[in-house]
């Protein structure tokens, strides 16, 4: 009797103890997420829309969070490792310079995801997550060429690499479409951190008589975007919605959703499902084009009416129809290069 | 064992010890204005660097071309020169050892890696011939050459590999070096190589050379008295020539044994400051080869030390980085404190001028 009742309480002291594990296993699920910056964050362009997204995922999502500014490019591989060996579940990094050093990690923590933005992958467990620039870049491209007034247009990029090719092409297609006589100016500065190049390339592409300059250039812009603004003319950012930089001068930016696709391989993640592979964002993902095409999830009211924008962006409006009912295909260098 | 410790030269250690303490107390004011607890942070920058087994091979890698850059700095200096133009010669070094790696093939590591290491130290004394020649011919100054001559082999570097040596479109970069041209690695989980080995024997051969041969002598002598050195016999501009070509070819080195051992192909955006902190180290190690040594592998721990900083807190870099860098200032900046000698000195006249009237009274 006094053994059957010991037997009885021990059963039940056992299930009670594996119910409890068990629920331990269900709140242990919240995952680590680490993010390895390519550069220090405030650019207010591209690392910090990866940051945002990461902030996001911490505020939505049942995740823990880190980030890293490695200070050069030496302290990429070590930095992702340590991430590894951390235990993180998904570990996202930056853009082609840091390939190499999530290619060779993610070899030696094959359990282990990675997700890199701006670069294709070979690997079973990185995922890469790339954007339509050229087609948001065309779009801003429309823009322009609709307000000029000079016909005289400028590009500045960060590094003359296939990626930043995608802006000028889909930049320079653009504005042809709409204005066909208009001259473009295009200048390449090798370095995303270097203001002061940027600046230079800028002024000298207003004192030719641009009077709009489109940049694709890092923390790099920020030099074109106050050259613009001691010039008194027109400029387009990139990336984040950078307007309320320069209220007066900055008619657009080219909104490169970074962020969002950060968060949705976050969320991926915590859904158990990020697939290896690629994942393409462009204007069907809404993740490409100027600012102004959203405006239900960006904040406009600060941005200044420009005079003639409005129709601008009429004329934006018309082509992201066409290109979204496959009546225009813009070139994509990136894939004539792989060819 | 009273007076074995009255000789010894406490000044340096003082010095040192007085340095780290006030830059510890500086960076601390920064740390606690921005919300950190200083004696945390502290803790783990130092765990960061010296404890580990990572950590200690993070601080080799970081270690190793400083050693090998602060040599060539060392190198012009005793032989009179200044050459600032280390980090030029060191991206020389490194393309051409890129070069090496993945151009010629089929060639067994034995060979492959000497032969790479080879064409780096040529590239490096070739570029540093240029300020050489410039100086002892048309007597310029070799400060603004090499300077200038840094910004040169960035642009050219930066055009090889976005026109002549680029891999694939998608990148400017060279391809990877072959397997055989690899420095082999010290471990699986960080990228330190022999490396290190190579850097530290290097160091005390420098050491020695200085120290105890005829050679060592002249160009001590050149470098430090050199109408001196002409009246004895020693050429200082011929000492002077070669000592540049050697510091050009040490840095050049130093490229190849980076290029070689942690990267395997040249990139744009090659990492800087290699170079420069080799200046900096040749003058935190007070201009002797074993000093340097210590300061670059102190130097290579601190900033493994700020990286783990970076890993383990939501501290901003710059701010870890800060510290790291009053460390060094301080260290280098020695002659604020050489108001404590007198002090000391007026200390102890007054101690005896006070006994010496007891005794009279």
């Amino acid at each position: 009797m006094n053994k059957k009742l010991l037997t009885g309480v021990a059963v039940f002291v056992l299930m009670i103890i594996v119910l409890l594990s068990f629920g331990q296993n269900v709140q242990a699920e919240t995952k680590k997420i680490a993010l390895v910056l390519s550069g220090d964050l405030g650019d207010r362009s591209f690392l910090d829309s990866a940051y945002r997204g990461l902030k996001w995922s911490e505020e939505r999502l049942d995740v823990e969070t880190r980030y890293v500014e490695p200070a050069n490019p030496s302290e990429f591989e070590p930095s992702i490792r340590a991430m590894a060996r951390a235990g993180h579940d998904l570990i996202i990094t930056l853009s082609f310079t840091m390939l190499d050093a999530t290619n060779n990690v993610a070899q030696d923590y094959p359990d282990t995801q990675f997700a890199i933005v701006d670069a294709v992958s070979q690997e079973q467990n990185v995922t890469s997550l790339m954007f339509k620039e050229h087609v948001g870049s065309y779009l801003v491209g429309v823009l322009a060429g609709k307000m000029t007034e000079t016909d005289k247009l400028g590009f500045v990029g960060g590094m003359e690499i296939p990626l930043i090719k995608r802006f000028q092409i889909g930049f320079e297609e653009g504005i042809k479409a709409v204005n066909p006589d208009a001259e473009i100016n295009v200048g390449y500065v090798g370095a995303w951190d270097n203001p002061g190049n940027g600046k230079e390339i800028a002024k000298s592409q207003y004192q030719n008589g641009a009077d709009i300059v489109y940049h694709a250039a890092g923390k790099t812009g920020e030099g074109v975007i106050a050259a613009a603004k001691e010039e008194d003319k027109y400029v387009i950012g990139v990336d984040s919605d950078q307007c309320y930089i320069a209220y007066d001068n900055m008619i657009a930016s080219m909104m490169k959703m970074v962020d969002i696709a950060v968060f949705e391989a976050i969320q991926d993640v915590t859904e158990g499902q990020l697939e290896p592979g690629t994942k393409v964002f462009g204007l069907k993902q809404n993740a490409v084009g100027p600012c102004r095409l959203y405006s239900d999830i960006l904040d406009l009211d600060n941005h200044k009416d420009f005079t003639g924008l409005d129709e601008a962006m009429k004329a934006v409006e018309e082509y992201k129809e066409k290109i979204l009912n496959g009546e225009i295909t813009v070139t994509d260098p990136m894939e004539m290069d792989t060819e | 064992m009273k007076e074995f410790i009255n000789n010894i030269n406490w000044r340096p250690f003082i010095i040192i010890f007085l340095s780290l303490l006030l830059s510890l107390l500086i960076g601390s004011i920064f740390m606690i204005s921005s919300g950190y607890n200083p004696l945390n942070v502290y803790l783990m920058m130092f765990q960061g660097a010296f404890i580990g087994k990572i950590n200690i091979m993070n601080s080799l890698k970081n270690a190793t071309p400083l050693i090998f850059t602060s040599m060539a700095v060392l190198i012009a200096f005793r032989t009179g020169t200044f050459n600032i133009g280390v980090e030029g010669q060191l991206f020389m070094g490194a393309i051409a050892a890129a070069w090496a790696g993945f151009s010629l093939e089929g060639l067994p590591s034995i060979i492959h890696i000497p032969l790479s290491l080879l064409f780096a130290i040529i590239a490096g004394a070739l570029y540093a011939m240029i300020p050489a020649i410039l100086k002892f011919k048309f007597n310029v100054n070799e400060i603004i050459t090499t300077i200038m001559l840094n910004s040169i082999a960035f642009l050219f570097t930066s055009y090889l590999v976005n026109y002549p040596l680029r891999e694939s479109p998608m990148a400017p970069q060279t391809p990877k070096v072959f397997e055989s041209a690899r420095l082999p690695r010290l471990t699986d989980s960080s990228q330190v190589s022999v490396g290190i080995i190579i850097a530290v024997i290097f160091a005390v051969i420098f050491w020695f050379v200085f120290k105890k041969t005829t050679f060592g002598f002249r160009t001590r002598v050149v470098g430090e008295a050199s109408s001196f050195a002409e009246f004895s016999g020693i050429s200082p501009v011929r000492t002077a020539f070669y000592g540049m070509l050697i510091s050009g070819a040490v840095a050049g080195l130093a490229g190849g044994v980076e290029l070689l051992g942690v990267h395997y192909r040249f990139v744009e955006l090659f990492p800087t400051g290699l170079g420069f902190n080799g200046i900096l180290i040749a003058w935190l190690g007070k201009g002797t080869p074993l000093g340097a040594l210590f300061a670059a592998l102190f130097y290579g721990g601190i900033q493994s030390g700020a990286m783990t900083v970076d890993w383990i807190t939501s501290i901003p870099r710059q701010l870890s980085d800060t510290l790291l860098v009053l460390m060094v200032f301080f260290i280098a900046a020695e002659g604020m404190f050489d108001w404590v000698w007198p002090l000391k000195k007026k200390f102890l006249n007054k101690k005896d001028q006070k006994a010496g009237v007891e005794k009279n009274a």
